[in-house]
């Protein structure tokens, strides 16, 4: 997910520098990546100018303001392909540096076009995907076409999502472009045309916007815009122009409303790039965990959560302790801690202060350090032996949906290779539950699907209470207490989770008429002693709500709200049934008219101790 | 080059079979809520994201030019329904969009926030689909078309009730951004459904809308409108020239327009609407979520909840109307009493609209009804349009 901007304006339309101009769109594009930021302009020659960082870091050492020219590009990063460093910040050029490319996207095909265009003698400079574009613009132009024709033969060559733009010094005068799925919008304003990942990044300038479509591809400049499709030929977009009178909302939303339901929503897919990009790192991880003489896992907020159900399955298939902690806790373990020990430190945004701090007193103790985390090269993995990835991409929503799931999705998997590597599980019983982690992804979209409307109502009916319980046993204890979290945040209602038998010890004190209770019930060894739990509050009078395996008949009969999920392993289900209580907790927040994306008193990173 | 704008086609000539006695002679998109008809909601979002041409297929032309008139920067078409069916009616506006690029389709009879409709109308720019639909959570789908989606979330066809359909919670939100081809296909021929699905072959994306959304189909509907939007108030807002006794009691969320008299020790407890020219007699109870509209009378020691009064109707001294709407001028006898039917009973007689029916249900009175006094209005009661009744009538 990146974020870009190109401006064909001639000399002197505007009363500031082209950088300028550049600069603060690439500000109204920040959100969609802030790891990097590079741009380039054509004016008296070709400048390319990019460095890792905020933008506003990096600003100073770009030099905007110092640049000046007649058309020109801007790009902000978040790193897929290669770590955010300068050589891979884009604007990206061929061989000659005449030809510079800015993507938003990802390359599927990149390997095999590197290889190729290697073969051919192009030269690679970073380790991203998108430098192949250039390259093989530059090759095919080489042997005779025209920047056009080059570009329309390379969309046909990419396999992946795309939006690009290219500057060429052989046509000075043009930015061409192309676009599939990711969102490229082109700006119409007096005299000066724009094109950019989204609306917000020209909206001062110009109110008057072409949309492109998937497949379509072509050239602004000062004073014209050049559409084709790249199977259908040119496409009259005059009457496509259309005026835009309220602000839109930031592209990224594509047609929801909040970040976090989008988030929620893209879990299928988050999960599915997590997965396939399962690499040997998990292997070694494995190994460390093997060789090490205790293992800790160091986690805040839902990471912990995520880090619970690891220990869960690194007990219950590998047959490894590992001893979970919230990081702001660490000191407790450090007496005990030498360089035989292993810790795992999981934050989506690997800058997570109170676990960044539990990473360098356990290292400072000689203790190696495995972190897994949503964000390439932050200073969790820097600080870290061995980093592993989720890759959810960025993740706007205060309240973590998809970065959960696939940090869950990454913990299952190192348990199950842990479980082969270590003998507790047999070769098939790891291929089974691998294979069924594979699935995960598919269930959970149609989970979403099946039961949205259920969360909705689930989440009117929470409206007026003012505290639930979430009870569960075994690996599901982590899930109900992620659930609960999600309504406490976003919701601003009074949330519990414990482990179902701890109910008689005390707080069932609390129990009266329609006191809100959610069970979660698994295919596991607990599933009669659930029944037992629901049973007592239901005695007391407490509205039950349940997320049960669908033949469990005993648990849907007694339960008042009872959501039927697919037949899975505990462990897959710990992914797949945190969905539908990210869902009520969205709709409760709805509900109360609350946005769940700016929950009060509450920040993304938490930065500080 | 030279910029549009979006046009938009508004279907507002249902026949409105499940609205009846309100739709008897007079098209339910023109039922009154907090002051305004029902279709003016829509066109109303249109205009703030920005339509300026809105061309609204109607069955009763002169009736919705009067009740249509003076949308600040709003152009209207009316064109006359011919023939039956919503896909009759995109065709009989086909000439207005025959060189538009992209349409905006919108239902009459929803009622929702503007945000909804620029929620659709950014999904379309976007995610650089074809098209763009409101997609709305829906744990009932049944009545309702449902979407087919596809691995990225866009729609690939819509699935009338009837057909087979996959296990999804949503439903068809009544707006669309559809590209020009579809326009084409009905003129051809094609039926609605069929041409939105020719058109969504390659998706169309969905927005997903998770705010409140009232399809205003059944008499109850519109007390599921009313409701929504008075939830929305947030503060009391009493035009100056209304006439309030310093005896009444007015509190709560409360809109109170022109010319409306409230006499002494009435109470209005919001959030309440009380419209133009309407009366509130002495010693009356005005609950909440109930919409009084133009030039009702309430006679005294009534009491109304959860409920709407066409205009000009009439409810006389000492009644009891709750959850139960009142058709244009009709006469409520003095004594007449609407019990209310709830709990297990109500989900038992109404199983196949569970979802969609108020946790309780009063009367639907249609227009110029005369209730003579004393009537007892059975819970679900259905008095048509016109009729008139003696005393002590009990209603079914």
């Amino acid at each position: 997910m990146c974020g870009i901007i190109g401006v064909a304006c001639g000399r002197g339309a505007f009363s500031k520098p082209l950088g300028s101009i550049i600069k603060e769109a690439l500000k109204q594009l920040e959100y969609r990546g802030y790891d990097s930021v590079g741009y380039a302009v054509i004016g008296e020659s070709l400048i390319l100018r990019k460095a890792a960082g905020k933008l506003d870091d990096v600003a100073g050492k770009l030099n905007f303001e110092g640049v000046d020219g007649f058309v020109g590009m801007g790009h902000t990063r978040w790193a897929t392909h290669g770590s955010p460093n300068d050589i891979n910040a884009h604007p990206h050029s061929d061989c000659t540096g005449r030809i510079v490319v800015a993507h938003n996207g990802i390359v599927q095909n990149y390997l095999e076009l590197k290889e190729w265009l290697i073969k051919k003698g192009h030269i690679f400079r970073s380790e991203t995907d998108t430098e192949v574009i250039p390259h093989l613009i530059e090759e095919l132009k080489s042997r005779g076409m025209t920047t056009l024709d080059a570009l329309r033969r390379t969309v046909k060559t990419l396999r992946g999502t795309f939006a690009i733009l290219v500057l060429d010094l052989d046509e000075p005068n043009k930015i061409f472009f192309a676009r599939y799925v990711s969102p490229l919008i082109i700006g119409v304003g007096e005299g000066v045309n724009f094109i950019a990942s989204d609306i917000p990044a020209f909206l001062k300038h110009t109110n008057r916007v072409l949309v492109l479509k998937d497949g379509e591809l072509g050239y602004v400049s000062q004073k014209t815009v050049y559409v084709e499709h790249v199977e259908r030929g040119v496409v009259d977009v005059s009457r496509r122009i259309r005026i835009i009178d309220w602000t839109p909302s930031m592209a990224m939303k594509g047609g929801y409303p909040h970040f976090m339901l989008k988030e929620i929503h893209e879990q299928p897919m988050a999960l599915r790039t997590t997965i396939n990009g399962f690499d040997e790192s998990l292997d070694k991880a494995a190994e460390m965990i093997m060789e090490a003489n205790n293992v800790f896992i160091a986690a805040c907020g839902t990471s912990y959560h995520a880090a619970l159900v690891g220990e869960y399955a690194l007990a219950k298939l590998a047959g490894r302790l590992a001893h979970p902690f919230i990081a702001s806790e660490y000191t407790k373990y450090l007496n005990a801690i030498d360089e035989n020990d292993l810790l795992i430190a999981v934050s989506q945004s690997g800058e997570t202060i109170d676990t960044l701090m539990a990473v360098r007193k356990f290292k400072g103790r000689g203790a190696r350090v495995i972190a897994v985390s949503n964000v390439v090269d932050s200073a969790i993995p820097r600080d870290s032996d061995l980093p592993i990835y989720t890759k959810a991409g960025p993740e706007i929503g205060v309240a973590a949906t998809k970065t959960f799931t696939t940090q869950v999705a990454v913990l299952l998997e190192l348990s199950y290779r842990l479980g082969l590597k270590t003998g507790r599980l047999t070769k098939s019983e790891y291929l089974d539950l691998h294979r069924e982690l594979t699935m995960v992804p598919k269930v959970v979209s149609s989970v979403i699907r099946r039961y949205e409307g259920h969360c909705k109502e689930l989440g009117r009916r929470l409206k007026p209470i003012t505290s639930m319980y979430y009870l569960s046993r075994g690996v599901g204890v982590p899930v109900a207490m992620e659930g609960a979290l999600k309504l406490k945040e976003i919701s601003y209602i009074h949330a519990e989770a414990y482990p179902a038998g701890e109910s008689k010890h005390g707080p069932i004190a609390l129990i009266e008429r329609g006191f809100p209770t959610m069970f979660l019930a698994f295919r596991d060894e607990y599933m009669e002693a659930i029944l037992g739990n629901v049973m007592e509050m239901k005695a007391r009078g407490a509205y039950t709500i349940g997320l049960v395996p669908e033949d469990s008949s005993k648990l849907i009969e007694k339960l008042d709200y009872p959501l039927k999920m697919p037949y899975l392993t505990p462990y897959a289900a710990s992914i797949v049934y945190v969905v539908p209580l990210q869902l009520i907790a969205y709709y409760a927040s709805v509900e109360r008219g609350l946005d769940p994306d700016k929950p009060r008193n509450l920040a993304k990173t938490v930065t500080v101790e | 080059m030279k910029p549009g704008r979006f046009r938009a086609l508004v279907l507002a000539a249902g026949e409105g079979v499940e609205m009846r006695p309100l739709s008897e002679g007079y098209p339910k998109t023109l039922l009154r809520i907090l002051g305004k008809p029902v279709v003016r909601y829509v066109l109303e979002n249109l205009r703030n994201i920005g339509v300026r041409d809105a061309v609204v297929v109607v069955n009763k032309q002169e009736l919705f030019e009067k009740e249509l008139s003076g949308i600040d920067d709003l152009n209207i078409a009316f064109v006359e329904q011919t023939g039956r069916g919503i896909t009759q009616a995109v065709k009989s506006a086909t000439k207005f969009f025959e060189d538009e690029p992209q349409l905006l389709m919108a239902y009459g009879d929803i009622v929702a926030p503007p945000d909804a409709y620029r929620l659709v109308l950014d999904a379309y720019i976007n995610t650089g689909a074809e098209g763009a639909a409101l997609m709305v959570p829906e744990r009932h789908p049944r009545t309702y078309g449902v979407p087919s989606l596809d691995e990225r979330g866009y729609i690939r066809r819509v699935i009338e009730p009837g057909e087979e359909r996959p296990e999804v919670e949503y439903v068809m939100g009544g707006f669309y951004v559809l590209p020009g081809r579809f326009i084409k296909l009905v003129k051809k021929g094609l039926g609605l459904v069929e041409a939105f699905n020719k058109v969504a072959q390659h998706g169309l994306s969905g927005a997903l809308w998770t705010g409140w959304w009232v399809n205003v189909d059944y008499p109850w509907d519109l007390l599921k409108a009313v409701r929504n939007m008075l939830s929305e108030l947030k503060s009391m807002w009493i035009s100056e020239d209304a006439e309030i006794s310093p005896k009444a009691l007015v509190e709560g969320p409360v809109y109170i327009d022109s010319g409306a008299k409230i006499e002494h020790e009435a109470i209005v407890r919001g959030p309440v609407y009380i419209g133009r020219n309407s009366y509130i007699g002495t010693n009356t109870l005005v609950r909440n979520y109930t919409s009084v509209e133009e030039g009702c009378v309430v006679g005294a020691y009534s009491e109304l909840v959860h409920t709407v009064l066409q205009p000009r109707s009439v409810v006389s001294r000492g009644s009891l109307i709750g959850y139960s709407v009142v058709g244009r001028e009709s006469v409520i006898g003095p004594g007449t009493i609407s019990t209310m039917l709830y709990g297990e009973e109500l989900t038992k007689r109404y199983a196949d609209l569970i979802g969609r029916i108020p946790e309780k249900i009063g009367a639907v009175i249609g227009h110029k009804v005369r209730l003579g006094p004393y009537n007892v209005l059975k819970p679900g009661a259905k008095v048509r349009s016109g009729v008139k009744t003696g005393p002590f009538e009990v209603l079914e």
